[in-house]
């Protein structure tokens, strides 16, 4: 049967050597090859250690050889660089909020950034240290919005006193005594207090507190004086001076001020008012009023006689 | 009795040993018109336990689950037997990989199956073994020697031992022991049901497994598996006929007292009634094979005349007027084969003794029980009224596999989980066993002086 079919077929001019006709199903490989990738085992190998094998594998060898290793970095740094250098990455601007125009200009200069800089290599922290480190910035917040936008806030120091150190260079200084910059004269800032001595500026808060203590005497004052960063002179108008005690100065001046209300003290020829023993105020008069002083005696005892 | 594959059945069930252990194993009814692969889950903890406390067995399903199922097309089987090693091969390679594929985010692949034979034209014997106990008390040691001692039946040229189970044991003149070991009694004699199958068709069988890599871990009869799943507990119990219907084959199995007793076979099934209506009404085979399923039957009635089925000749299935039959003619090419099959089943089963059995109910499975009136056929001549028997729901099994026609798969299953005691379950106790070696040279002393 089959050879007549055969025959048949070979006459008709058909192809011979056709496959044999098989049913559906895998072939033997085919189904080895599913059965073995059934296995858990298998599949974690080829899908996990295998390809971290292969990539272990070229890493150290790109590693191992010299020349292969400076090819790949240059490699890398270049198309590294090729990313920072796009546009959508450029820097559009940047803004300063807070502080005097003055402390926004030095602040713009610290920075030291232009626009179009990449901001992939813009460093935040960086320029925040470098930004703080400029006397007149308390602390500083620096920000990259997604816009490319650097915003940075600023808490700038408030000036307080000026300080007049041992060269006799004048400075503004801050509540905490931080130096905020330098100052040429004086008369520029008549409002603040001056204070000399060593350690003065230390102890900043002192001579605040001391004027908040005596509102009327503020006109008065031309310095506060650090002696031996212990205590306090305060020099006023005409060289007068008011010597503290280290313990609570505030005390000692609110009774020097009492006495002034009572006694008008500071109106007298005094040169010296002597607080550093609180209990026992003592004063020194100026030449001139202990001539006074001695006139009024001779007076006095001249008149006491006439009488 | 001691026969030549009883290390290649000890292997088998040490394999299903470790597939219990690895919690999968798989099931493939090789038939002669389809293939089903079942993919089982099996909880080996439950399964321990439910063994542990439950002599019965009924909470065993609960510890296996379907989680993939496949029928693909049969090819390279006829009757149950390879007659196309690489066809058939591919085939059960097809059916396994789609159930796998199914499976597979539940359980890895399976490595051990249970195959189902139904051909090989299964033969039953009963042997008797008997020994005196020797210490008065039964031991494992007398089992094994009343096992022994059990003649072996005349298995024929060619053919071998499938199944050998111990179906009956008596102690003195009790009966119906389930287990003797520790009851007390002399003479003790255990009844085997021996069942053999042609040697070749079961090696070819056996190869076609090989041949997909895939340990054997058990070749099952197919009516018993299809009986397994399709009788009840209470129908094994009191006694029951299953008979599967298959493609290449009809099987009866015959169950008493949880025991299978008897198998048999008629070469006749669902494929000769196919080429029955191909041959006689010149048709296609496929277009038999589909008029039989949508229109066949087995009982006229007086509207078949009037119903009219396409059935177009060899050749002109495409022609313009297709030839037209009436369902009466197609009841009329059925019935006689339907008939011839249950007359000869009838003979055999009288031969057996079955229709003496008192309560005994048939129980039809297996496709070709889904022609309509194949009941009502059965029970004019086999005197009984049958049930068509569906297999045992078993979780995750799919809606496609609850019929009939899928009671061997799901069979096997079932065997998978509690296979009966066959012979070599029973192993010699080892002369030098660790716990008895004093009791042993005891022995030896009394056996020898």
């Amino acid at each position: 049967m089959r050879a007549v079919r055969d025959e048949a077929e070979r006459a008709a001019g058909a192809a011979p050597a056709a496959p044999p006709r098989t049913g559906p199903g895998p072939s033997r490989l085919a189904y080895r090859l599913h059965r073995i990738w059934a296995k858990p085992s298998v599949r974690g190998f080829v899908g996990v250690y295998l390809p971290m094998a292969l990539v272990g594998l070229v890493g150290w060898r790109v590693v191992s050889d010299d020349d292969l290793r400076r090819l790949a970095e240059a490699r890398l740094s270049a198309a590294w660089e090729r990313v920072v250098a796009r546009p959508e990455f450029a820097l559009k601007g940047i803004e300063i909020s807070g502080g005097s125009e003055a402390l926004r200009a030095r602040v713009h200069a610290a920075i030291g950034l232009g626009e179009g800089v990449s901001s992939l290599a813009v460093d935040v922290g960086r320029i925040r240290a470098r930004i703080e480190a400029l006397d007149a910035v308390r602390a500083a917040s620096v920000l990259l919005d997604p816009q490319g936008i650097l915003r940075v806030g600023i808490d700038a120091r408030e000036a307080v006193a000026l300080h007049r150190d041992a060269t006799g260079a004048l400075t503004l200084i801050d509540a905490e005594g931080v130096r905020i910059g330098a100052v040429g004269q004086r008369a520029l800032y008549p409002q603040l207090p001056l204070i000399l001595g060593e350690g003065g500026e230390r102890a900043v808060h002192d001579v605040l507190s001391l004027m908040d203590g005596a509102p009327d005497l503020v006109q008065r004052i031309r310095a506060f004086v650090r002696v031996g960063d212990r205590r306090w002179d305060i020099v006023l108008e005409g060289d007068r001076v008011i010597m503290l005690p280290a313990e609570a100065p505030g005390r000692a001046l609110a009774r020097v001020m009492a006495l002034h209300y009572g006694e008008e003290l500071l109106d007298r020829d005094l040169a010296v008012i002597d607080m550093r023993v609180p209990e026992r105020p003592t004063l020194r008069l100026t030449p001139r009023g202990v001539e006074a002083y001695r006139l009024r005696q001779v007076v006095a005892a001249e008149g006491g006689k006439d009488t | 009795m001691n026969f030549a594959q009883t290390e290649m059945f000890r292997a088998m069930r040490s394999r299903l040993q470790t597939a219990i252990r690895r919690g999968r194993i798989g099931v493939i009814d090789i038939g002669s018109s389809k293939i089903t692969c079942l993919v089982l889950r099996l909880d080996p903890a439950r399964l321990a336990e439910a063994r542990g406390t439950d002599q019965l067995g009924t909470s065993l399903f609960g510890a296996i689950e379907v989680v993939g199922a496949r029928t693909v097309q049969s090819r390279g089987v006829k009757r149950g037997e390879i007659v196309d090693m690489d066809e058939a091969a591919r085939a059960i390679r097809l059916a396994l990989l789609t159930a796998e594929k199914m499976a597979a985010p539940r359980v890895e692949r399976v490595d051990q199956v249970i195959v189902s034979f139904s051909g090989g034209r299964p033969q039953s014997f009963s042997t008797v073994g008997e020994t005196e106990t020797e210490t008065g008390q039964v031991s494992e040691r007398d089992i094994s020697a009343a096992l022994a001692d059990a003649p072996e039946p005349p298995v024929g040229e060619g053919r071998q031992i499938l199944h050998a189970q111990p179906v009956e044991i008596t102690l003195d003149s009790q009966s119906g022991i389930t287990d003797p070991r520790g009851m007390t009694g002399h003479r003790l004699s255990i009844a085997l049901h021996v069942m053999t199958v042609a040697a070749r068709p079961l090696a070819n069988l056996m190869e076609c497994v090989r041949r997909c890599d895939l340990d054997l871990a058990g070749v099952v009869n197919s009516a018993y598996a299809a009986s397994l799943s399709a009788l009840v507990e209470d129908e094994q119990r009191t006694g029951a006929v299953c008979i599967d219907m298959g493609g290449g084959s009809t099987s009866s199995a015959v169950f008493l007292r949880d025991h299978l007793i008897c198998v048999d076979q008629i070469r006749f099934g669902g494929d000769h009634i196919t080429a029955d209506i191909a041959s006689g009404l010149m048709m296609r085979q496929s277009t038999a094979e589909r008029i039989k399923t949508l229109y066949g039957g087995v009982i006229p009635t007086g509207a078949d005349e009037r119903d009219l089925i396409d059935a177009p000749r060899i050749g002109e299935e495409e022609a313009p007027e297709r030839r037209q039959i009436s369902r009466g003619m197609l009841i009329g090419v059925i019935r006689p084969r339907v008939e011839e099959t249950f007359r000869i089943l009838r003979a055999r089963l009288t031969d057996i003794g079955v229709d003496a059995m008192p309560g005994s109910s048939y129980v039809l499975t297996g496709a070709a029980s889904q022609l309509p009136g194949v009941d009502e056929m059965a029970t004019r001549i086999l005197g009984r009224r049958p049930r068509i028997g569906r297999p045992l729901r078993i979780a995750g099994l799919p809606q496609s596999l609850s019929g009939p026609d899928s009671s061997a798969a799901v069979g096997l299953a079932i065997y998978a989980l509690k296979p009966h005691d066959e012979l070599w379950d029973f192993e010699a106790p080892r002369p030098w066993s660790a716990r008895g070696r004093a009791v042993e040279i005891v022995r030896w002393f009394r056996q020898s002086w």
